[in-house]
């Protein structure tokens, strides 16, 4: 699936100031929210050596693959995923199989703290998606042709 | 685990309790709906972490919040709390007292 995704400037502030709130509470390195096709909306907080684009697309493909193994044992979706490396942890959620949010944590932080906090980050996005304030096209189909007409039109 | 805590909920004015991870995440509740425990949960892991951290708390200690509503009393040992929320007319005394006996029974629990 492609998408199209217009965020207005107050929409975005909105989103920022949850996401700076949720790093200062919870003490995660850093926080992403992406649309289920990869496209990252907005992050807080860095992480050293981290290529965030391609860590988003990388977690949309986890995603994915996930929902469909959710379909696969009868499930509906698998809300919550969570990996713990020697230093990293990951944590993910999802809002209605469209948007993720990705957080990059270390054992300083407490992975009760981020689920807690990330409840409060959904909440904040969900009004928005249900907002009139965002625009989301879901069908349009995106390739690099695509992307190059839109370039020269624009 | 879970008898430990049906013993702590039947003294009066106890309204829940429950035993969590170090990382704020539950081992068990009982009598707390899922909301209350999981913001709880993370509240005593932070509190606990907090403590440890900037004021050298040693590992087994116990800790009283009291607020407006009630009080939360919780106990931090190495890998787990154990926390009770009651109301503020409970018998504190005897109520810390029962979460000592529960920490020690759920130690020899998990061995």
């Amino acid at each position: 699936m492609t998408e199209d995704l217009i965020l207005d400037e107050k929409t975005s502030q909105r989103i920022q100031h949850a996401l700076e709130d949720f790093i200062l509470d919870t003490k995660a390195r850093a926080i992403m929210v992406m649309t289920r096709g990869g496209q990252l909306i907005a992050q807080e907080g860095f992480v050293e050596g981290m290529k965030i684009l391609s860590v988003a697309a990388l977690l949309s493909g986890i995603f994915n693959s996930t929902l469909n193994l959710a379909k696969a044992v009868g499930e509906k979706n698998f809300p919550h995923f969570y990996q713990q490396g020697k230093r990293w942890r990951i944590y993910y959620e999802h809002i209605k199989e469209k948007f993720i949010i990705a957080t990059f944590f270390e054992e300083s932080a407490l992975l009760g703290v981020v689920r807690v906090k990330m409840k409060e980050v959904k909440e904040v996005l969900k009004n928005v998606v249900e907002g009139e304030r965002i625009r989301i096209d879901w069908g349009r189909e995106r390739n690099v042709e695509d992307l190059i007409d839109r370039f020269f039109r624009e | 685990m879970k008898e430990v805590l049906e013993r702590i909920n039947s003294i009066s004015g106890v309204k829940g309790s429950m035993v969590v991870g170090k990382d704020g995440i539950i081992i068990e509740s009982s009598a707390l709906s899922s909301v209350d425990s999981d913001l709880l949960a993370a509240m005593v892991a932070k509190v606990g972490k907090e403590m440890e951290e900037r004021i050298n708390a040693r590992k087994n200690f116990m800790v009283t919040v009291n607020g407006e509503g009630g009080i939360i009393l919780f106990g931090v040992e190495e890998d787990f709390i154990l926390a009770v929320i009651a109301r503020k007319d409970a018998n504190i005394g005897g109520l810390r007292l029962e979460i000592k006996k529960g920490i020690e029974k759920i130690k020899e629990e998990l061995g």
